[in-house]
């Protein structure tokens, strides 16, 4: 059926009669298109003609021809007869409006470029700035938001924020920080944080207090910041070198003689779940195994970005 | 009749005008399942393995199997199916649908 038939609507019809290409005949004679001329036998055949066409037909076909109307079908027919059914249009209507009344709204922040931590602080001061869950998008400053984060946050070179959908997408870079600075004018030692044996010592700043191959307690001295000889002054310097020592750790745990362990058999089962924003519905039956471990593989938006519709 | 036609038929030559302004049988086919048939002047006879149509001055007979009219109107018809033949029949003047 040709596309515009179906969206201006079709009625199949049934002719019967003797010598049917008179009927043709006279149909085409009245400007009535036929489609799909098909003659099932010798005196019925088959056909399609328009709504508007079929009305035609019966009054201008002669009597001797019964033309009954098997199917009608269409957009436009499909449409009147949805029309009639008064609950269900005011229920489509309520569907359309909440639909586009829920894309105005932020369901989802996205943060990448960020740990699940940090990402959940910048979470939590994006709201601040009006960026969450159930926000308006007609409020939202994306600019001023962004350039406010970047002033504050020093530990970030670049934040980007973009409104897809309903999701709002938010794009960090961690700023390389500089060393931190050391204080040279005050005299220190350097001390040993673990137990270990030493590998190397390179003392740039102060004397080494330790050798190589020996072993320091946590605490111990391993540059010295006070020099002093005979001969010369006592001199007081912030030590600095480079000392690499070999750490140990210990560690004990009693196990039983007979343990159970879970073993993957490999059989898995796909279970899909419908989320509608906090809520959510599973669309598959049960779960068939009886132990068993969930793992999420993906989450896809149903409609696109359009809604917080996922599954 | 007939002079008034070749008359037609001249004017139309002289004015390098496309055949069909006269009022021409047009037949036009797409490998053998379809068939256009332009400025016919009704349905002789129509069968799933037959289907002749009227012209000004020939019948043009179309044979196969399947044979269905996927379009009929006022100067046109298309007929889809496996067409095996296409045959013209001097009608004359004198030729009349059923």
């Amino acid at each position: 059926m040709r596309m515009w038939n179906f969206l201006t609507g079709y009625v199949m019809i049934r002719v019967e009669g003797l010598s049917l290409e008179k009927f043709l005949n006279i149909a085409a004679e009245a400007g009535v298109k036929v489609y799909d001329v098909r003659r099932t036998s010798y005196t019925v055949l088959h056909a399609t003609v328009s709504p508007r066409g079929l009305n035609k037909l019966k009054r201008t076909v002669p009597d001797k021809y019964t033309v009954t109307a098997d199917k009608s079908a269409g957009l436009a027919v499909g449409m009147k007869r949805l029309a009639r059914r008064r609950a269900l249009m005011v229920g489509l209507a309520l569907v359309v409006l909440a639909a586009v009344a829920a894309s105005f709204f932020i369901w989802e922040i996205r943060v990448t470029g960020l740990d699940v931590r940090e990402a959940n602080a910048l979470k939590g001061e994006l709201e601040e700035y009006g960026i969450y869950p159930g926000a308006f998008k007609g409020n939202l400053d994306i600019e001023k938001t962004e350039t406010k984060l970047i002033i504050v946050h020093d530990e970030l070179a670049w934040i980007d924020i973009r409104i897809s959908g309903v999701v709002a997408l938010v794009k960090v870079v961690p700023a390389d920080m500089p060393p931190e600075m050391v204080d040279d004018s005050r005299p220190c030692n350097i001390v040993a944080k673990k137990d270990a044996m030493i590998e190397s010592v390179t003392a740039l700043m102060g004397h080494a207090s330790v050798k190589q191959g020996q072993v320091v307690r946590a605490g111990d001295v391993l540059i010295s910041g006070l020099v002093w000889g005979e001969g010369f002054p006592r001199m007081m310097f912030a030590a600095r070198g480079k000392v690499i020592g070999r750490v140990w750790y210990k560690a004990s745990m009693t196990a039983p003689v007979s343990e159970k362990a879970r073993v993957s058999t490999g059989r898995t089962q796909i279970q899909r779940i419908i989320t509608v924003g906090a809520d959510s519905a599973p669309v598959d039956a049960g779960c068939a195994f009886e132990v068993y471990d969930t793992r999420e593989i993906g989450k896809y938006p149903v409609v696109g970005l359009f809604l917080p519709i996922y599954i | 009749m007939k002079k008034a036609r070749k008359l037609t038929q001249n004017i139309v030559k002289r004015l390098e005008m496309a055949p069909e302004a006269a009022g021409c049988l047009r037949v036009t086919l797409l490998d053998n399942t379809h068939a256009f048939i332009e400025n016919h002047q009704g349905i002789v006879e129509y069968t799933t393995r037959r289907v002749c149509i009227r012209a000004r001055q020939i019948n043009v007979t179309v044979s196969g199997e399947g044979l269905i009219l996927e379009r009929l109107g006022r100067e046109d018809v298309v007929i889809r199916g496996d067409i095996a033949q296409v045959q013209y029949e001097i009608s004359g003047e004198g030729a009349v649908a059923p």
